[in-house]
């Protein structure tokens, strides 16, 4: 006895390799996804730019206004943010080095400028130590 | 058919399918979640003789009842959301469709929705579609082939079972 395969056969097969092809699709958008983690400029305590950090990025430098000929330079790169110039008195926002872990921020107190990394969408920032 | 006697043959058809559940248990796996779906062969078979009512009772009552037989009543819930979507599809292809799909297609689409149902279940439970893409591919491959196996079997099964249970009533004892 044997089956005789019919044309709706065909179409689960057809179907099976669209959700193949759909999954790998889906794993690659996710992984893209997973990888980002966002450099969040805030002036004023509001949210004026956002920067997404990937590894393969190249190194680019963005001038940050605060008004008044106030500016710090943030320079983005994969290895994270980091403030490379400004013009405020006390320079602690240049000497603070580069962030690059999500719930690190830089802040730049006379120029009411905070630069800070976001994880993933709802993400808790990484837990440094648990003691028990 | 009397109704006691649809009754008893529908309960045995449960009890058969329980038991190649809990059989397959025994046998190695291409990947966990991937499994031989040989119960499978019961619904199909309830599907033809009793048809999609019947199927989608004995498909369901084995979902519950498989699992805790086989001594984890947290698999019920994959168990059953695998079992009542493969069972819904397979009867609506059967049902309606059957010009186009042969049984290997019907029951290739029933471990097909079997699967993705249990998937779905895993990624709620584990709160990430990841784990859904990560396994559906490897788990279609095994649906394909375990598919087209239990088709043919289930194609051997109705041709032994339908003169059984339909025409000569009288071999079960029954007048």
């Amino acid at each position: 006895m044997k089956i005789q395969l019919k044309i709706g056969d065909l179409l689960v097969y057809l179907f099976m390799a669209l959700l193949v092809a759909g999954s790998f699709l889906g794993l690659h958008w996710m992984k893209s996804e997973a990888e980002l983690s966002q450099v969040v400029v805030e002036l004023d305590g509001k949210v004026i730019d956002r920067f997404i950090i990937t590894e393969e990025m190249k190194t680019r430098e963005v001038r940050i206004d605060a008004g008044e000929g106030k500016y710090n330079i943030l320079r983005l790169s994969a290895e994270g943010a980091q403030i490379v110039e400004a013009n405020c008195p006390d320079q602690i926002c240049v000497r603070w080095g580069t962030i690059h872990i999500p719930g690190q921020a830089i802040v730049c107190l006379p120029h009411r400028v905070v630069v800070k990394i976001e994880g993933k969408k709802g993400e808790e920032p990484p837990v440094d130590v648990i003691t028990s | 058919m009397k109704k006691t006697r649809r009754l008893v043959l529908l309960a045995l058809l449960i009890s058969q399918a329980l038991v190649l559940h809990y059989i397959e248990g025994f046998f190695p796996v291409l990947a966990p979640g991937a499994k031989l779906g040989l119960a499978n062969i019961f619904t199909l078979v309830t599907l033809i003789l009793f048809g999609f009512r019947d199927a989608m009772a004995v498909v369901i009552i084995r979902s519950i009842m498989g699992p805790l037989l086989g001594g984890s009543p947290t698999a019920v819930l994959y168990s059953l959301a695998g079992g009542t979507l493969s069972g819904l599809v397979m009867g609506i292809l059967y049902t309606y469709l059957r010009k186009y799909f042969s049984l290997i297609g019907i029951s290739t689409a029933g471990a097909v929705f079997h699967n993705i149902g249990q998937l779905i279940v895993a990624s709620w439970f584990y709160g990430t579609i990841g784990i859904f893409f990560t396994y559906l591919p490897l788990l279609m491959i095994a649906a394909a082939i375990t598919g087209y196996f239990i088709g043919l079997a289930s194609k051997y099964m109705v041709r032994f079972l339908e003169p059984l249970f339909l025409k000569n009533s009288y071999r079960l004892g029954s007048k």
